[in-house]
């Protein structure tokens, strides 16, 4: 027992010592270290933590880079590669999630359960979805015993997806794939054109059960410009793919929990369109928060409130944004919301690895000021040709859209007609009140 | 109160501040034509110059390394086109220096400020039209990767941004600028701003608004240091109401009055936020 605590004390005053060295993934594997820093950044013993497949990681690791790191830029590399080019994307996404609750659920081939797995991804997923589209929709239908069952109406609220999902009794009888696509058709079919319609399915178990002709709904999805795409939790089902490829969806096969994660959240950014999309112009409302010296009824709870927006058509109160009035059928909105799905649409371009070690000058990261240490990679924009860290790297493409070099530029680069063109690209320039001089 | 100490241990009040200061040379010199602002009421109050802001952001430094041991601060100068960290300085410098951190900052700002008036003489009329803004986006976006580093570091560190705004709006920065305010509204990093510009600056409004922050705009710019250490000097754990009422700090009359107008503050920007 007296060993067990003194080893846990080296390891704890071992990783006071690092601190100063920043933080580094590659000297937090030392061997001896009984504490490990986990995803929150506390501190947690090697027994309570996740069983690690580490040998996975071993097999990508060919080039002699580290693993973990190497495997998630592939990840980034492969999403970035198919966006890299300009193209038309639908804003405004509406999206039948479909979940698998059959018995196949109970299977313990991800930890702790199938069940809990698909719960947390799914509730972050939502969460992720709303945040980077807020003025998309989503509509919840499970399937068990043979059977299709609408959870949620279309609607933009995330708690109410999430709590639905929590609230329903999983793990009964056999999932249809039929049934739950006609129910989404059924859904889908009474939205606007300019909306994108998505149906999204993660499924779990190896059989389907079905009442009629599987290729008669595949021909219904097709006239509907409805995209299908599958995740499934453990292999690949013909018929999965099949549906997928007709309708111009993915087909993913989750390797473990974190890849199952990953495999959602790529759905977050918005496929682009396909198949004839005219453009709409659409009746938006953007309406002022007010604030009443009496209390007024609010459309959406109908509760008596102080604050709250009012619709510019018909002056109808509501609580929270964005939202459809129930009076006028008027979609309200405000600017920021618009604003946030932008990001998927002006690209930050892909950073190329520098080798620093050869270099004769010595470079630090134009993010953050970190020199570079024996094992860290540095990454250079290829439009300002200024080098980041790998932490600036992940953040600037991940969470900040903005390169702050290029953002730098802005203004000398104004008048050259090449990086205008770049501009353009990265749709910096707002608008085409700069015309391009030469 | 046993309560109070629990929860004042639980959470480490040392922070990490990154000022972003506009130090946009022609902005500066516009100012320098029009010397009053107008008040509310008709009255005429002059505008601070910037070798009086510059003393003035220097009291607010010192008073603000002296709260914790533990503060960390960075500052960023966006000017005319680009944006630099002033301090923490290059790595490269920083082995040589050895003085202590207002000391370094002192002498930079000081270094700023010759640098500006010098050019003020030299810029000539016609270039004044054309490229005059200051780089506000790649400015926050330094911060926020530098933010994102040292919370690394110290996961438990508080960070928040406070912006010095003096230049007019760019329309062109409009998306980078947004996605700047999402990524800290995300991280739940408060962009506190002080505009000192006559007109109201509607991405700040836009920024504070959306990640609780403070929106300021100082109607007697000679009182700027006041403004700035009964302000921005609180901390953001200090700054939540629900905390102040629960205890019962209130009866700190001047407690109560900061909070009051930091609502108010607030509010009056949602209006306008919402009118974009």
């Amino acid at each position: 027992m007296i060993y067990f605590t003194k080893e846990m004390m080296i390891g704890r005053r071992r990783r006071g010592n690092n601190k100063d060295d920043g933080y580094n993934l590659d000297e937090d594997q030392d061997p001896d270290h009984v504490l490990q820093l986990n995803d929150q950044g506390t501190n947690k013993y090697k027994w309570e933590s996740q069983f690690e497949r580490t040998w996975d990681d071993i097999e990508e690791d060919e080039s002699g880079l580290r693993p973990s790191l190497q495997e998630e830029r592939i990840m980034r590399t492969r999403r970035q590669r198919i966006d890299a080019q300009r193209v038309r994307r639908g804003m405004q996404r509406h999206i039948c999630l479909i979940v698998d609750l059959s018995k196949t659920l109970a299977s313990q081939d991800m930890k702790p359960s199938r069940h809990q797995c698909l719960l947390n991804s799914s509730e972050s997923f939502i969460k992720e979805f709303f945040d980077q589209n807020p003025i998309s929709q989503i509509s919840l239908i499970v399937t068990k015993n043979s059977k299709a069952e609408k959870l949620t109406e279309l609607n933009g609220n995330p708690n109410r997806h999430i709590t639905a999902l929590k609230n329903t009794s999983a793990m009964e009888g056999d999932p249809s794939i039929q049934n739950s696509l006609e129910v989404a058709i059924s859904t889908l079919s009474h939205v606007p054109k300019y909306g994108s319609r998505e149906i999204i399915v993660i499924y779990s178990s190896l059989t389907t059960c079905d009442p009629g002709d599987l290729t008669k709904t595949i021909e219904i999805l097709k006239n509907e410009q409805i995209r299908v795409s599958f995740i499934h939790m453990a292999a690949e089902l013909f018929i999965c793919k099949h549906i997928s490829e007709q309708t111009h969806g993915t087909m993913k096969v989750v390797l473990n929990e974190e890849h199952f994660n990953e495999c959602l959240m790529l759905h977050c950014q918005p496929p682009p369109t396909f198949g004839k999309t005219e453009a709409a112009l659409v009746e938006m409302g953007f309406p002022q928060q007010h604030t009443s010296s009496i209390p007024m009824m609010c459309m959406c709870h109908e509760q008596l409130r102080y604050v709250g927006y009012t619709c510019p058509r018909c002056s109808s109160k509501f609580c929270e944004l964005p939202t459809d009035c129930q009076i006028c059928n008027l979609s309200l909105v405000s600017s920021p919301h618009l604003a946030r799905s932008y990001h998927h649409l002006f690209q930050v371009p892909l950073f190329t690895e520098i080798n620093w070690r050869e270099l004769k000058t010595e470079i630090s990261c134009f993010g953050c000021l970190t020199v570079p240490k024996s094992s860290s990679l540095f990454f250079g924009c290829p439009r300002c040709k200024q080098s980041f860290c790998f932490e600036c790297d992940q953040f600037i493409h991940e969470s900040l859209h903005n390169c702050p070099g290029c953002e730098n530029n802005l203004n000398t680069n104004e008048n050259d007609v090449n990086n205008n063109s770049n501009h353009s690209q990265n749709g910096n320039d707002h608008g085409s009140d700069q015309p391009i001089s030469q | 109160m046993d309560s109070i100490t629990s929860l004042m241990n639980e959470d480490d009040d040392n922070s990490l501040l990154v000022i972003v200061a506009d130090f946009n040379i022609y902005s500066w010199g516009q100012r320098a034509q029009t010397v009053q602002s107008e008040g509310r009421d008709g009255r005429r109050f002059p505008l601070i110059t910037l070798p009086t802001f510059i003393e003035n952001l220097l009291v607010f430094i010192n008073a603000y390394l002296m709260l914790n041991q533990e503060n960390q601060i960075a500052l960023i100068s966006s000017v005319i086109g680009e944006s630099y960290f002033v301090y923490p300085p290059q790595p490269q410098q920083a082995l040589t220096d050895h003085r202590c951190i207002s000391e370094q900052i002192q002498s930079s700002l000081e270094r700023i400020n010759t640098i500006c008036l010098e050019n003020l003489d030299k810029r000539s009329e016609e270039q004044q039209q054309q490229d005059c803004t200051s780089s506000f986006s790649a400015a926050m976006s330094l911060a926020l990767c530098y933010i994102n580093r040292i919370k690394k570091e110290f996961p438990s560190l508080r960070a928040r941004i406070l912006v010095f705004n003096l230049s007019p709006d760019v329309s062109t920065q409009y998306i980078p600028v947004m996605n700047c305010i999402f990524s800290a509204q995300k991280q739940s990093i408060p962009v506190d701003s002080c505009v000192l510009s006559t007109t109201d600056s509607t991405f700040l409004q836009q920024a504070s608004h959306l990640t609780n922050g403070i929106y300021l705009k100082p109607q007697r710019q000679e009182n700027l240091s006041q403004y700035l250490l009964s302000t921005f000097l609180v901390d953001s754990f200090s700054r939540n109401t629900k905390f102040a009422l629960k205890y019962d700090l209130s009866k700190i009359t001047n407690a109560s009055a900061t909070t009051s107008a930091t609502t108010t503050t607030t509010t009056t920007t949602t209006s306008s936020t919402n009118s974009n």
